[in-house]
């Protein structure tokens, strides 16, 4: 099978949209607090942005936006512990815990996961068991649907995917 | 929608070029002269024409003013910011006096290279990428390693895929050429090889979605830029294995293979050498592409100057898993031995920092030689065929395996240098590991293929120092440790050697420092504004001899930064040049 998808149409999208496409009501809950989140915002603006962006789209650094970002740390707790370990560069892993675990909070409703009420706490199996992909998702593709400009947080798939994708492959038990 | 796509293309082919105002009345400009052929083969030691100073990339000055006894005696004589932020990995050019800077976005800026002074600036404009495109927006925004000096003409390559000849003089566009489509991914992130009256480039972004099935070596004509050949490293009809390595899987569901860095070239044998990167995506799990080699990923490819054939490949690095690749400098080195000449080709290629050299005219393996601590390489054998660890292949999705070295290396685009003075191959590397976890995720425009989950960057087991320089003692025979300098910080920058019996390297804790080429003693280091990158150089303009030493981030600082917590990087970017000379009452 040759693994192309060609679903969506391309849309391109102005950066304003981006930060606008989230304010929508909660349906699900992500696994992390509002109070987290904001309190991450902070400390992402005042830690992270100068290199991966106000609005976390880079390019002085990665950018952390967008499902295939989400993919790629695959749980919260892939996402933490890069984080609290390797960033920022002048001051690696010495932001502490907690402040980790808002700035985590913060990238993912960044990429339009919905606060709840349970918050995220530096628990391994806890972390692990946040996936990115599935809490960030619909809200992705509901604040596209919402708002036409920002298709593109749902990422524009009109690309050719990897051969295996759509495929079963084995899945990794600990 | 596509209409907006449009607009952005318009945009883009409108160049500015602004002036410095005092540059008219006498200007170094006025005795620019032609770098012809015959100077691009044979440069000058006054000048630094080529990303690594000549065309067998050896990163080596033949001057010798600074040296082991004066080098005590270095001032700063002046200093310039870079026109824009960005990842660093530049190196500025310099003929006749006359300074060549690049850095990201497309900026070029001609200096004078004793004074320090503006002459003219060129900044392509170009399109605005959709936020969405992260990886795209943050590979274009990657300092280039250089751009290329030709005849009167300054060749740059830029993030939206296009050539761009300069008037050296002026900084005006005398032509420029759409090479490939920037829409699907296709960047610039090196400079090109002039080299046989051509423009010879590589293309990156072919890691991207859209670029899947064709990631490109270019010749292009020197004076018209019309495209005369190109190789394409992840198909290639003409060699059935080629295919076969790649299993079920057909070139449009094939990544990678990207030449990240400007290759060599031997006029003698008419051939130019390109080492090429890694396969996307990074796991043979999720590439489908069970054990196959996944030809030409991670192998030293030798191609006809004229018209692009291939006459060797040799693979580093078969099956890779790890993001390991292996596209860095290709140095070629002559020695004659009891009336013999070897003609080799050493290169610590890839990643995970293992030597090697090869026949530059077969492809012939010769040797290799391990340097940091690494897993993935199990054996080499005599015939030079690579066995991989195969205990590190992930069998599962979401199955962690610990690489070492790291996707940030081990060896990274930080270039070594050959000096002719000791036969010796001097190398910048860090010592790391990191966790690699396949993941399933599906791709988007404007972002890469990896689907690949890493660690944080750790130091190997039982290793505290995550730097170090290593100096390679290089035979047809053997390469072996002629001296290792171990510190913590890592090293950042490329190195450069000089007739002085010198090797300049700097470091994420910001030193730049003077090693001697015997020993490794350091006999000068002097603290900069950020951690030192790009390419340290030389030349000589009335009689002085200079040094100058870019500094400013690069991911080498950046990744590995919680090896060395002593020593915070700074919270600024600082894109910077430094030009240093000795002290005139001390001459
Ligand atoms: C001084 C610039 C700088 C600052 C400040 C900074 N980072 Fe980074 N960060 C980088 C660079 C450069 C990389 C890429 C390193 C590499 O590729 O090895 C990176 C990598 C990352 C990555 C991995 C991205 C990927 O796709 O591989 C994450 C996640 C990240 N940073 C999060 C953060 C967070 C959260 C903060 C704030 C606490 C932060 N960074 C602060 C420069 C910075």
């Amino acid at each position: 099978m040759r693994a192309i998808h060609l679903g969506r149409p391309y849309v391109l999208a102005s950066a304003s949209a981006l930060v606008l496409g989230f304010s929508i009501g909660s349906a699900f809950a992500g696994g992390f607090t509002a109070e987290q989140a904001e309190a991450g915002r902070t400390a992402y603006q005042a830690e992270c942005a100068q290199c991966h962006g106000a609005r976390l789209e880079g390019p002085e650094a990665p950018g952390l936006i967008g499902q295939d970002v989400m993919g790629n740390w695959s749980t919260a707790g892939g996402l933490y512990d890069f984080i609290s370990v390797a960033m920022p560069p002048a001051a690696p892993g010495k932001l502490g815990e907690e402040t980790y675990l808002n700035i985590v909070a913060y990238i993912m409703e960044m990429n339009g996961a919905q606060p709840g009420d349970e918050p995220l706490v530096a628990d391994p199996d806890k972390l692990a068991a946040v996936n990115l992909v599935e809490e960030t998702k619909e809200g992705a593709a509901q604040s596209a649907a919402a708002n036409q400009e920002t298709t593109i947080e749902a990422g524009d798939t009109n690309v050719p995917q990897a051969y295996t994708w759509g495929k079963e492959l084995p899945q990794y038990k600990p | 929608m596509t209409l907006n796509i449009r607009k952005t293309i318009l945009a883009a082919s409108i160049a500015l070029v602004s002036f410095a105002p005092l540059a008219s009345a006498q200007s170094v400009l006025d005795n620019y002269s032609p770098v012809t052929a015959d100077l691009l083969a044979n440069p000058p030691k006054s000048d630094w024409l080529f990303w690594r100073g000549n065309y067998a990339n050896h990163g080596f000055s033949q001057l010798d003013q600074i040296n082991k006894d004066t080098v005590k005696d270095l001032e700063l004589a002046w200093a310039w910011p870079m026109a824009d932020v960005g990842i660093q990995e530049t190196v500025p050019l310099i003929h006749d006096g006359v300074m060549f800077l690049q850095t990201s976005n497309g900026i070029v800026e001609a200096l004078d290279a004793k004074t320090g002074d503006l002459l003219w600036t060129y900044r392509h404009v170009l399109p605005e990428l959709p936020a969405s495109w992260s990886y795209q927006a943050n590979q274009a925004r990657r300092q280039k390693n250089s751009i290329a000096l030709a005849g009167d003409k300054v060749i740059l390559t830029t993030p939206d895929a296009k050539l761009v000849a300069l008037e050296a003089k002026t900084g005006k566009v005398a032509w420029e050429k759409q090479v490939l489509d920037w829409q699907k991914g296709y960047s610039y992130t090196i400079g090109a090889l002039i080299a046989d009256n051509k423009i010879i480039s590589a293309i990156s972004g072919c890691s991207i979605a859209g670029t899947a099935g064709g990631c490109y070596i270019m010749a292009h004509d020197l004076e018209t830029g019309e495209e005369i050949w190109r190789f394409n490293t992840l198909d290639d009809p003409k060699n059935p294995k080629q295919g076969e390595s790649w299993g079920e899987v057909p070139p449009e569901n094939r990544w990678g293979g990207t030449p990240w860095a400007t290759g060599a070239y031997d006029p003698e044998l008419g051939l130019t050498f390109w080492g090429v990167g890694m396969p996307g995506p990074y796991a043979e799990l999720i590439r489908g592409s069970g054990e196959g080699e996944v030809l030409y990923t991670n192998a030293t490819i030798a191609l006809d100057v004229k018209t692009g054939e291939l006459k060797w490949y040799y693979q580093h690095l078969p099956r890779d898993n790890w993001d390991l690749d292996s596209p860095f400098e290709r140095v070629l080195v002559d020695q004659e031995i009891d009336g013999k000449v070897h003609k080799l080709l050493i290169s610590v290629p890839g990643k995970n920092g293992i030597a090697f050299a090869l026949d530059r005219e077969t492809g012939k393996y010769l040797w290799s030689k391990e340097t940091v601590k690494q897993n993935v390489v199990s054996k080499i054998d005599e015939d030079g065929t690579v066995h991989i660890n195969e205990e590190l292949v992930p069998t599962a999705v979401g199955q962690p395996v610990l690489a070492c070295t790291s996707v940030s290396g081990g060896k990274l685009w930080q270039a070594g240098a050959y000096s002719p003075l000791t036969q010796t191959f001097y190398v910048p590397l860090t010592e790391a590991c990191n966790e690699v976890t396949p993941t399933q995720s599906e791709f988007t425009a404007g972002n890469a293929v990896g689907s690949v989950k890493f660690g944080p960057r750790v130091l190997p087991e039982g290793i505290d120092q995550a730097g170090l320089f290593e100096a390679l003692s290089i035979t047809p025979t053997a390469g072996d440790h002629k001296w290792q300098h171990r510190q913590r910080p890592t090293p950042t920058s490329s190195v450069l050697a000089t007739a002085g019996g010198l090797v300049f390297g700097g470091d994420a804790g910001r030193y730049i420092k003077a090693f001697d080429q015997e020993t490794g003693e350091v006999l000068w280091q002097q603290r900069l504004n950020a951690p030192i990158g790009g390419s340290p150089v030389s030349y000589e303009v009335d009689g002085e001899q200079y040094l100058v030493v870019p500094t400013g981030y690069s991911n080498s600082a950046s990744s590995i930064s919680s090896a060395f917590p002593e020593v915070p990087l700074p919270n600024g970017n600082g894109n910077s040049i430094f030009v240093f000379k000795l002290k005139q009452n001390a001459q």
